[in-house]
């Protein structure tokens, strides 16, 4: 017997979950400016409402090997460590929001995966919106 | 003894005390955008914002070690989408603000404060330029440059 697509669709992430790979939680941060007395801005990094503590999985980009991130110039190094995050399901509003050219203006969101906070380099969601997946840089200089 | 308040302090707090600066640069959810040095992202785009930052200064000496006054090189940035907003906050600060404040005496930070003994603030130089690191379109800078007597012991 047939039966539509979009029912298998939408087994996708519930397998995937079910499959305990999920181990990682995901935290979108939004930055908060605390303005001092000179006029001097802080910025404290806050959860974002609707995207705190969301199951992910944080792999390295490659399987295979590790990627050799590291840059050495004149005056200083820079090492990255680049993870490849799936998240437990379709966030848009993680989509719409990261680059923080919202209506809010506050500044780009960072992401905190069990418990360190990551650069977010990228977002994009699949074409039948069940799945969100973030590309995530830690980088050390 | 209080401690002395730093210049850029002492500026913001006779920026927000003056009400034509007050009404230009604070928004609706109540933000005085006089920022020192940087300018964080997204304000603009809410309105008119200043950024003041210390250039260089020159403490003068006398034989028994430094005297309280500083004089100090100050830019000042206005920065707005239009360019017209922008020049006429700094044609304000020029023509009314900085003769009318004075960091050399605490006459202006008494309760009540007293009026300015004098005004020892100098422009050296104006020019306006686009800073096209704001997007998606770039903003209008009136940059000032100020040469300001400030007393280091108040």
């Amino acid at each position: 017997m047939n039966q539509s697509i979009s029912v298998a669709i939408d087994m996708v992430m519930p397998a995937a979950l079910q499959s305990g790979l999920f181990v990682s939680l995901f935290t979108a941060m939004e930055p908060v400016p605390t303005i001092g007395p000179t006029g001097a801005v802080e910025f404290n990094y806050t959860p974002v409402a609707g995207l705190a503590n969301i199951a992910c999985m944080s792999a390295p980009p490659s399987s295979a090997r590790i990627q050799s991130t590291e840059v050495r110039a004149l005056e200083d190094i820079t090492a990255a460590e680049l993870h490849h995050v799936l998240l437990n399901g379709w966030f848009p509003t993680l989509d719409a929001g990261w680059r923080g050219e919202n209506s809010d203006g506050k500044g780009a969101w960072i992401a905190q995966i069990d418990g360190y906070n990551y650069e977010i380099s990228g977002v994009e969601s699949d074409s039948q919106s069940i799945m969100t997946r973030v590309t995530v840089k830690l980088a050390t200089i | 003894m209080s401690a002395p308040i730093p210049l850029l302090q002492k500026m913001r707090m006779l920026a927000m005390a003056d009400s034509t600066i007050a009404a230009a640069l604070t928004g609706s959810n109540g933000t005085f955008r006089w920022f020192d040095t940087q300018l964080p992202k997204g304000y603009v785009g809410q309105g008119t914002c200043v950024t003041v930052q210390q250039i260089s200064d020159v403490l003068a000496y006398v034989q028994n070690g430094p005297i309280s006054l500083d004089w100090v090189r100050v830019q000042i940035n206005v920065w707005d989408m239009d360019s017209v907003i922008a020049k006429q906050l700094a044609a304000y600060l020029v023509a009314n603000w900085f003769p009318a404040v004075d960091f050399v005496t605490d006459s202006m930070f008494q309760s009540p404060p007293g009026p300015p003994l004098q005004s020892p603030n100098f422009k050296l130089s104006q020019r306006g330029v686009l800073d096209f690191s704001v997007q998606p379109t770039a903003a209008w800078v009136e940059t000032l440059d100020y040469r300001i007597g400030n007393n280091i012991t108040i």
